[in-house]
């Protein structure tokens, strides 16, 4: 299989990559950088069928690190509000690389391993901005995705030779992407050390990452039936009508 | 929390010391609370006496467990110190308390557990010992120290220290031929030692801990009272069941994080001992620079005097003006001088919403060399003539960056009853959005300079004193702000700048200085040149206009005739230097028309004291 990557680069006025340390509490603190998790969520908010699975390669940071803190409404699920403060990321842009492997946990879609289709889809919906809306970390941090050459431009961070963030998330394995017998049907945190050089985060793999903590059950999400009609869209040759009655 | 934790480590030989300014750097599972009684036995529990502890020897480190120091209601007793209804075996005889039995009964099986751990240590199992038998209250009462009322319970009335019998908290300290330190058992580092032994081999089960990255027990409760003592307001908390801060992904909250107990405990300690120590606490934030390797670092937010003062003590009250400079200098050298280049400065401000979360509203890392460096800029570049009171009462200046409250209250200061204010909300946010500008070279956002320009031109609105403080708030803001587009405006008068601003300012100052002149002794009104200043910024030629008019009568009231053509003479300089169109415009005018106001005034000003007065010689050269 070739490197099907794609690089693009995100951008939005604010980011909140929540320190899992403060995040229980609902007190909110961004760290310093993405975390591997989030710009995985990018990539499939731009493309993403259950055949493939996103890889993370690298990360440029562009703009200089800020913070603003916030005070926030919360609403209480029981009733009423509450009060918070969260501390986000402001004026953000980083450039990312990233490229699909197959979901080899999916054995029932290997009929659907078209390199090339889903390589083209993923670069056609790029240019579009993404098919679903893009966020950096959480839901209200909106942000924006534009085709670009990695490294291409100037960067603030282009010049520090090395800059570590100590021990951080990388990102949460589930059930659907487990590789090891263990963890299958489990959901699993992922903790590792980043280093920036001259501005770029190389991510190791999520099977890579050596501080792991499996969490708890869960079930592969379910795709047949009733949400998805998988490859039975091609099985009745050329029909192309065929193709547009189905509410996909 | 991973800097905090290495910061315990590397401060591990300052634990339990109270330090010359009496902070303290708490053990690890250790707490503080006020005791009101000290109960003194000997090495084979034997009652020896007791006493009351006074108010200023009250704080006592006392062990806790993961629950009793977080408890608020609720059975959960204190391992070694506690109040008398956990430690008194006798209490339920002198009191109606209905829990009092299960409390006693709880509190000497955990310490019993201790005694016969292989950690426990001699001198808690002679106190063990003695309160097995459980004669506490009696033996109090024989000291006299608590009372009965007439119905044979404990007489609440009777208090100690403020407090009532009841309700008493007491610590122990052994006495004995055999012992020969002090025996105080809350100073004793080997009690402690044995407790942080005892509590750590007791605990069960590994997971991950999210701070550090090991395989170490956890803890899912953790210590609030970081910022003071009565703080409620937890760094880390999870006690929201029903929301979804953590549902949803998570079930529980131990799936959604663990945190060392160790960890936990080094990292809530030091914070809690950085703030006290030297931190900013004001309007609900605390802010704490430190240092791994715990060196002196200087208040960032203070002004440049305030820095240098604290650590020269500049004892020449005479300086003025550079002197100052160079003892910044100096002091950040010396500052420099304790942290190697490479070390790390971290920066924390942490603020709560709702009582019970606390959360972290700023965190930064600068290297050493880099913070003082910017530090440096900060107060080279943010600076102007500042005038202060001296400890005789006469007034000096000196010249140096404005402390970042200063900042906040010229921009968006309103004066009540002679006082500065702001609003907590407003000032937070600002000293928040202010760090950036020193810690990264920012430029001041435009709005607060703005404001302050603002204020600046309604001299009207403050008192005298105020409104001189926040005009050379504002000049030193106007001139950071314009050091960055590369003019490098000079604290003393430009006569030849041709800026349109600068001479409009200087134009004022001179109608200024020819109508307050003209005053009698006791004369406070104000001048029409500051009545009309902030009409003056915003159409100045016009304004301008009005003002000259007015300003005849005061000309021929001028006491002496040079006077009045020394004056003229200097107007005329400032209109020479005018660009006809330039002048005519009637645009607002920008920040820079306070700076040639300053600037005019205070060579008016200075030449008045340093000269020895040369109005006053001027008119006795009229009388020859």
């Amino acid at each position: 299989m070739k490197e099907n990557s794609i690089e693009f680069k995100v951008y939005g006025k604010y980011a909140l990559f929540s320190d899992p340390v403060t995040r229980v509490g609902g007190e909110k603190f961004t760290y310093q950088i993405p975390t591997y998790q989030a710009l995985k969520g990018v990539c499939e908010s731009i493309y993403w069928k259950p055949t493939i699975q996103w890889f993370i390669d690298k990360v440029r940071i562009i703009k200089p690190i800020q913070t603003q803190s916030q005070g926030v409404r919360p609403i209480n699920f029981t009733g009423g509000n509450t009060l918070s403060i969260y501390t986000y990321l402001k004026d953000v842009e980083y450039q990312v690389k990233a490229h699909f492997e197959w979901n080899e946990n999916r054995p029932d879609l290997v009929n659907d391993r078209n390199e090339n289709k889903h390589h083209n889809i993923a670069k056609r919906m790029l240019e579009r901005g993404g098919r679903r809306d893009i966020y950096l970390g959480t839901r209200e941090c909106q942000a924006y995705v534009e085709p670009c050459e990695f490294s291409s431009g100037k960067g603030h961070y282009d010049n520090i030779d090395e800059l570590s963030f100590g021990l951080m998330l990388h990102g949460i394995t589930y059930a659907d992407e487990a590789v090891t017998e263990a963890e299958k049907g489990h959901m699993t945190i992922r903790l590792w050390t980043p280093v920036m050089k001259k501005g770029i985060i190389e991510f190791i793999r999520p099977e890579d990452c050596t501080i792991r903590r499996i969490v708890g059950d869960m079930k592969m999400k379910h795709f047949g039936e009733g949400n998805f009609i998988g490859l039975d869209e091609f099985t009745e040759e050329g029909d192309l009508i065929g193709m547009d009655e189905c509410t996909l | 929390m991973n800097a905090l934790y290495e910061t315990y480590d590397n401060c591990s030989h300052l634990v339990g010391k109270e330090q010359d300014d009496g902070t303290l750097l708490l053990p690890v599972a250790h707490s503080t609370q006020n005791a009101q009684v000290e109960v003194v036995v000997d090495l084979h529990g034997n009652f020896i006496r007791a006493e009351e502890v006074p108010k200023s020897d009250a704080i006592t480190i006392i062990p806790v467990t993961e629950d009793s120091g977080t408890r608020s209601s609720g059975i959960a007793p204190h391992p070694l110190c506690d109040k008398l209804i956990y430690i008194a075996g006798d209490y339920a005889m002198y009191s109606n308390k209905a829990n009092a039995e299960v409390c006693y009964k709880q509190y000497i099986t955990q310490l019993e557990k201790w005694c016969n751990s292989e950690q426990s240590h001699y001198k808690v199992t002679a106190i063990f010992q003695y309160l097995k038998r459980g004669c506490l209250i009696n033996d109090l009462l024989s000291q006299g120290i608590i009372s009965l009322s007439p119905n044979g319970l404990l007489d609440d009335h009777k208090k100690v220290q403020n407090i009532a019998a009841s309700d008493l908290f007491v610590r122990f300290r052994i006495e004995d031929f055999n012992l020969y330190d002090e025996g105080a058992i809350w100073k004793d580092r080997d009690v402690y030692d044995s407790y942080i032994d005892y509590i750590l081999s007791s605990q069960e089960g590994l997971d991950l801990c999210y701070v550090s990255g090991k395989e170490i027990p956890c803890s899912y409760k953790h210590p609030a009272k970081v910022r003071h003592a009565a703080d409620k307001a937890k760094l880390i908390s999870a006690n929201d069941e029903y929301g979804f801060t953590y549902r949803g992904r998570f079930a529980k909250k131990e799936q959604a994080l663990s945190v060392g107990y160790l960890t936990s405990q080094k990292a809530h300690n030091v914070l809690r001992w950085l703030i006290e120590r030297q931190g900013y606490t004001r309007y609900g934030i605390s802010l704490v620079v430190w240092d791994k390797n715990d060196k002196a670092i200087p208040n960032i937010l203070d002004s440049t005097q305030g820095i240098s003062n604290k650590m020269m003590r500049i004892t020449s009250e005479t300086d003025i003006g550079y002197s100052y400079a160079n003892a910044f200098n100096k002091t950040i050298d010396s500052y420099k001088g304790l942290l190697d280049t490479e070390a790390t400065i971290h920066i924390i401000s942490v603020d709560a919403a709702t009582t019970g979360r606390l959360s972290i509203n700023y965190y930064r890392e600068i290297k050493s060399s880099d913070f003082y460096e910017r530090l440096k800029y900060w107060h080279e570049t943010c600076i102007w003539e500042h005038e202060y009171w001296k400890k005789d009462g006469s007034k000096a200046t000196y010249i140096g960056a404005p402390s970042i409250e200063s900042i906040v209250l010229a921009s968006f200061g309103t004066e009540q009853n002679g006082k500065l204010n702001v609003k907590d909300e407003l000032k937070k946010a600002t000293i928040e959005r202010l760090l950036p500008c020193i810690l990264d070279k920012r430029d001041i956002p435009k709005d607060i300079i703005r404001s302050a320009i603002q204020n600046a031109s309604r001299p009207m609105a403050f008192s005298t004193g105020n409104w001189k403080r926040v005009l050379n708030t504002t000049c030193a803001l106007i001139k950071k702000d314009r050091k960055y587009n590369v003019e490098d405006w000079n604290m003393a008068l430009d006569d030849k700048e041709r800026d349109r601003s600068y001479l409009y300012g200087r134009l004022l100052a001179v109608a200024n200085r020819v109508e307050y002149l003209t005053y009698e002794k006791d004369e406070k009104r104000q001048t029409n040149a500051k009545r009309y200043m902030q009409q003056f910024r915003n159409r100045p030629f016009t304004t301008w206009a009005t003002i000259e008019d007015n300003l005849q009568p005061y000309f021929n009231k001028l006491k002496s005739n040079s006077q009045k053509i020394k004056y003229e003479k200097i107007l005329n300089e400032i209109y020479d230097l005018f660009d006809k169109e330039e002048f005519k415009k009637d645009d607002p005018l920008d920040g820079m028309y306070l700076l040639g106001f300053h600037c005019q005034s205070s060579v008016f000003y200075n030449k008045n004291n340093v000269a020895m007065n040369d109005d006053e010689n001027e008119e006795g050269n009229d009388n020859e």
